[in-house]
């Protein structure tokens, strides 16, 4: 494998490399974005499991890329590349078909995975695929600086980060609307396929030629040949029949049959089966009979319930329904019957922006959410929606939330949990009353709230089946409210969309009924450290900062979207799209520019970087408070996810030009530690930091660190200048 | 240079090392002992007293109280969270302290055939001998009573709480009673002699000889019959099957008042085959007589990803119960389901009209049916 002999050859060659780096990208961000999207329903859609499963994404992939270092001689010919980038092509396809299985392997049937759970079951899906990318990314570049002995590291990056920005936008933005994900996968496989088919007839013999193509066929046929989607969603439902699926911005919508029963999932979560009489009925009579005359009522979510039929009991009630995922209310082959009564007025906007923009006044407000245990709910139960309902009300109005019921006994995890909400919604409304039942109903009002809420049902409403005398004592409801409502602790700080404490303790208390296996940790924090060591030096600690920096606010930012539009299931496509783009902008950009080569310029890149990320956090916060048009918002936050990314990505080509090793080590060591700092930024920040301090301490963190990691590198390669003297 | 890569070498070497070492020595820990929530316990409290029902080994003390047969070392605890010991005895840490304790209708345990519409003082201390992955109460069956806010109630407090709210019954439930069985054994001798009566509401995990001292002060006894199927029982609930039918038995021999629930969980517990055996089972058993509730799930605890059981399903299950013999079968958690009022088992008339946790009619006469006058199983006055 000598250098190449002519430069016609070696443009053609490197023509033919830049295009494996591009598919190289397109299969990691079409393969990252559809397994962590399918990894959160796997997962419960908890937006902990994107920072855990990106954090051991990238881990993964630093492991494989190193690893790769250990493999060149074994592997650095151009067949073999193409031979595992082949491989690569389909394992997005095997890894999402794969993850159901493997679930159902390790947990029991029904069982929500705890956060152990979560950790290994992602590191074991993940592994083949990232590991081989990572891998695939070394002896790429090994294969290139054998052909051509010139360190094209920073090339084969850039095009890998264009490849990602190309597939990013037509199957994650365009794509994905109009296929599930199977599909999508399948046709990323056959888009590829082409290609290395035409890289291989045009540089290799054809027996080499033939099994590919072979190989590429027969995949394509099993991956189109059955619908996999609905195939894994009936495995997944324990054999249930689904008879409705579909993607929609907010997350994936499930209906299936079981003996006579429908039932409704999103994200593989139970919502509901078809008429809960008990909770409805607990739900809407609880809040309805609190105002003298309910006449207009504004409903956010329970709609597959049935809510809506005891709604709908009150005839004088004028109803605005919404849900928080409109998706539920968009397909009439599943809407509950009385969803189409005409004084139903369906909303077919997000609720929050809904109750922003509208200018009716409601007597009554039903929140029938679940508790907020993601990022996404908790936006019902903070201070500034309240502020926003509040608005929206008069004096006499009542507003209801359900929190989970405390069944017999309130324990102090549960106790802090209706505090912060029951103490949140005091803050505008002058009476709460908590009316133990399926659920424990947090009532608000600014007048009077009547606990007696049996027989006030009984004289309003005739045809109740459960809220009525003969299940519900009033003087035992009476008493179990009174028993609640003095465990409320009311020194507990006030919920926030930024400040989330619901939802934090809501994951305190997740984690509260799952047992903990410390080795987990130990040996995913003892690996970590280990391939820092192994790759430590100034340098490449500073692009272990810039991983850690950008991916950490990459994940804050995607956080913010979820907070501020609950649409994360979709835009995480094209935020990671734009980050990608970003680094292949940055990265190109140093390749052409003679500012910063050296380490000044490396540190003062590092500086920049812990400046934007404090910006970052600055204008999402005050875009929180302004909130301008949406489109405005997305310009901005995508603009801040460029930034980030452009420095990130000028820091790399920057870094492989500082590195003194050979290539394969400065590819591998370079990429790693950029992939590794990733991770564990993530897993640092977003796991532990964010939850227990806050977006602005997280942001603080980070510029210090980026600041010291400056120093460090400004101050080593001044000594190693004076050394060289 | 070499220098610096050889030292980085060995640096990484006895880092590696260690992190094995951690490792290992946590693996170690982790097989050594496969119950981590089994914690160290420091000190012995007011709501501690001498257990009743173990034996000296030689790898520690034996608990012969439970079918778990816990072997518990010194400031240990046991898998109930409350058997703990100290000084080489065993004590009771639930002793006089419930971090549950209201007023409920007896309907509500379930008791269909037991004093219908009394009110029932009903208390639940921390801990359980189980650990059922769809539990209702996990907060306080999954933790010691060292972790929950408890109300102070000896057993003479709490019969005095019970005949001031004028309760004809006390019921130990919402987490295990076998678990504070020596609370629930002093404080049914109490109630006794006070006239008040004593219900159980139970798993049914428990040994022969501690089942059979206190079946001597039960009135009554509500059995969760999980499944009827073992391997669902160590899979679900980690227990095992045959020493709840073995407690069954017992209760029946000495004449405790027996209904039984079965929670009826789409893909656990509602094949129809094994609801079919289940049922055969009590018959041949002489228990056809003991009222079967057959209750609609709903996602609990870890079993969060499941959908509420099918109503249809639970129709089934009856009919099924039914058709095997049993004579009184019950559907719990759908309310206003016909299926909550009582029919005569030899006439077939409706003779409670139940709804709810009141009775609209009852037409159980002393103790016989108002109609053909054949004895109704139960306890009715």
């Amino acid at each position: 494998m000598g250098a190449l002999r002519t430069q016609e050859n070696r443009a053609f060659a490197e023509r033919r490399w830049t295009v494996i780096a591009f598919q190289l990208g397109m299969i990691g961000i079409v393969g990252q974005i559809v397994v962590i999207r399918e990894l959160m329903i796997l997962f419960s859609g908890n937006e902990l499991v994107i920072g855990i499963t990106m954090a051991n994404w990238m881990i993964l992939t630093a492991v494989g890329s190193i690893a790769g270092r250990f493999a060149v001689r074994s592997f650095a010919s151009e067949k073999k590349w193409i031979g595992l980038m082949t491989l690569l092509n389909l394992l997005p396809s095997l890894t999402v078909i794969g993850m159901h299985w493997v679930k159902i392997r390790w947990l029991p049937y029904g069982v929500d995975p705890g956060i152990d759970d979560i950790m290994i079951l992602s590191l074991v899906i993940l592994f083949p695929f990232c590991f081989l990318s990572g891998f695939v990314f070394v002896i790429g570049c090994a294969v290139v600086f054998e052909k051509c002995k010139t360190n094209l590291t920073g090339l084969i990056y850039s095009w890998e980060a264009a490849g990602s920005a190309f597939a990013g936008i037509l199957f994650n933005v365009i794509l994905i609307y109009f296929l599930p994900s199977i599909r999508l996968l399948a046709v990323l496989f056959i888009v590829n396929g082409i290609l290395l088919l035409w890289i291989i007839s045009s540089a290799f013999r054809r027996r080499f030629l033939g099994i590919t193509a072979v190989f590429q066929i027969a995949a394509a046929v099993v991956l189109l040949g059955r619908d996999w989607d609905r195939i894994l969603r009936e495995y997944a439902l324990g054999g249930q029949k689904v008879i409705y699926y579909r993607d929609t911005p907010y997350g994936n919508l499930t209906v299936t049959e079981q003996d006579g029963q429908r039932n409704y999932y999103e994200n593989d979560i139970w919502i509901g089966s078809g008429d809960d009489v008990q909770q409805n009925e607990e739900t809407v009579h609880f809040a309805m009979i609190q105002h003298p005359y309910p006449r207009r009522v504004l409903a956010i979510g329970g709609s597959v319930r049935g809510l809506a039929a005891e709604l709908l009991k009150y005839e004088q009630a004028e109803i605005d329904y919404a849900e928080i995922n409109p998706g539920w209310l968009k397909d009439t082959a599943f809407m509950h019957a009385s969803l189409f009564s005409p004084r139903i007025n369906i909303i077919p906007i997000e609720p929050r922006r809904f109750v922003r923009e509208t200018e009716c006044f409601y007597d009554v407000v039903i929140i029938n959410l679940p508790e907020p245990t993601t990022a996404a709910l908790n936006r019902f139960y903070t201070h500034e929606f309240i502020g926003e309902l509040k608005r929206r009300t008069d004096e006499k109005s009542v507003i209801v939330f359900g929190l989970t019921s405390s069944a017999d006994y309130l324990s102090g995890e549960k106790r802090k949990a209706h505090s912060v909400i029951t103490r949140t919604v005091s803050g505008f409304f002058r009476r709460t009353l908590i009316l133990p039942g399926v659920k424990d109903y947090l009532l608000a009002s600014d007048s009077p709230l009547a606990a007696d809420a049996a027989s006030r049902v009984e004289k309003k409403i005739k045809d109740t089946k459960y809220v009525n005398t003969f299940y519900i004592q009033d003087d035992w409801l009476q008493r179990r409210s009174e028993y609640i409502h003095s465990m409320m602790d009311w020194s507990v700080p006030v919920n926030h969309d930024f400040r989330p404490l619901a939802y934090f303790d809501q994951i305190r208390l997740w984690l509260s009924s799952a047992d903990y296996r410390a080795w987990i940790y130990i040996l995913t924090a003892a690996v970590i450290l280990a391939l820092i060591i192994m790759n430590f030096d100034p340098v490449s600690f500073g692009l272990l900062m810039a991983g850690w920096t950008g991916a950490t606010v990459e994940v804050l930012l995607l956080i913010a979207f979820q907070i501020l539009f609950a649409n994360v299931y979709f835009m995480m496509g094209l935020l990671i799209t734009v980050f990608m783009a970003g680094l292949a902008v940055g990265s190109r950009f140093m390749m052409e520019s003679a500012r910063f080569r050296g380490s000044g310029g490396f540190a003062g890149l590092q500086m920049l970087l812990g400046a934007a990320s404090v910006l970052s956090v600055a204008a999402v916060t005050f875009l929180a408070v302004w909130m301008p048009a949406q489109a405005v918002i997305y310009a901005v936050i995508i603009f801040l996810m460029m930034v980030i990314a452009v420095l990130s990505g000028m820091m790399f080509t920057v870094s492989t030009r500082l590195s003194e090793t050979a290539v394969v080590k400065s590819a591998s060591g370079l990429y790693g530690m950029d992939l590794i700092g990733s991770g564990a930024g993530v897993m640092v920040m977003t796991i532990l930091i964010y939850p227990l301090w806050g977006l602005w301490a997280s942001a603080g963190i980070l510029f210090l660190m980026n600041g010291l990691c400056a120093l460090l590198v400004f101050v080593y390669s001044k000594r190693s200048r004076d050394e060289k003297h | 240079m070499k220098n610096i890569k050889h030292t980085r070498r060995e640096f990484m070497r006895r880092c590696a090392v260690g992190a094995c070492g951690i490792f290992l020595a946590d693996l170690f820990t982790f097989i050594r002992d496969p119950k981590p929530h089994q914690k160290k316990t420091e000190k012995l409290w007011k709501w501690s007293r001498d257990a009743m029902y173990y034996e000296k080994t030689t790898s520690g003390f034996r608990c012969l109280k439970c079918p778990n047969g816990c072997v518990i070392g010194d400031k240990q605890a046991g898998l109930c969270r409350n058997r703990v010991v100290f000084g080489g005895k065993m004590y009771s840490i639930a002793y006089g302290n419930p971090c549950a304790a209201h007023i409920d209708p007896i309907e509500k345990k379930p008791f269909y055939h037991f004093l219908p519409t009394a009110k029932s003082y009903s208390v639940g201390v921390a801990g359980c001998n189980l650990a059922c992955l769809n539990c209702q109460n996990w907060q306080i069956s999954q933790v010691s009573p060292l972790e929950t806010q408890n109300y102070d109630l000896m057993p003479d407090a709490l019969v005095d709480q019970a005949k001031q709210y004028k309760c004809a019954t006390i019921a130990y439930t919402y987490s295990e009673p076998i678990t504070f069985y020596e609370y629930v054994l002093d404080t049914s001798k109490l109630a006794r002699k006070q006239g008040i009566r004593n219900l159980f509401k139970s798993n049914g995990y428990i040994c022969e000889e501690p089942l059979r001292e206190l079946a001597g002060y039960l009135d009554g006894a509500n059995i969760d019959l999980k499944s009827f199927d073992d391997d669902v029982y160590r899979r679900l609930n980690a227990g095992r099957l045959e020493p709840v039918l073995k407690t069954l038995k017992i209760l029946k021999e000495n004449n405790v008042w027996v209904e039984i629930t079965n929670l009826l969980i789409p893909g656990w517990s509602d094949d129809m085959a094994v609801i079919k055996k289940m049922c055969e089972w009590l018959v041949a058993n002489g228990l056809a007589d003991c009222p079967v509730h057959f209750s609609r799930f709903t996602p609990m605890y870890k079993l969060n990803r499941l959908s509420s059981t099918p109503v249809a399903t639970i129709e089934k299950a009856c009919e099924t119960a039914r058709k095997a013999g049993i004579q009184y079968v019950y559907i719990g958690n759908v309310p206003a389901h016909p299926a909550e009022q009582t029919y005569c088992h030899s006439c077939g008339k409706m003779i409670i009209d139940r709804r709810g946790y009141a009775i609209l009619k009852n037409d159980v006469q002393m103790g016989k049916c108002r109609f053909c006058q054949k004895p109704i199983p139960g306890v009715w006055s």
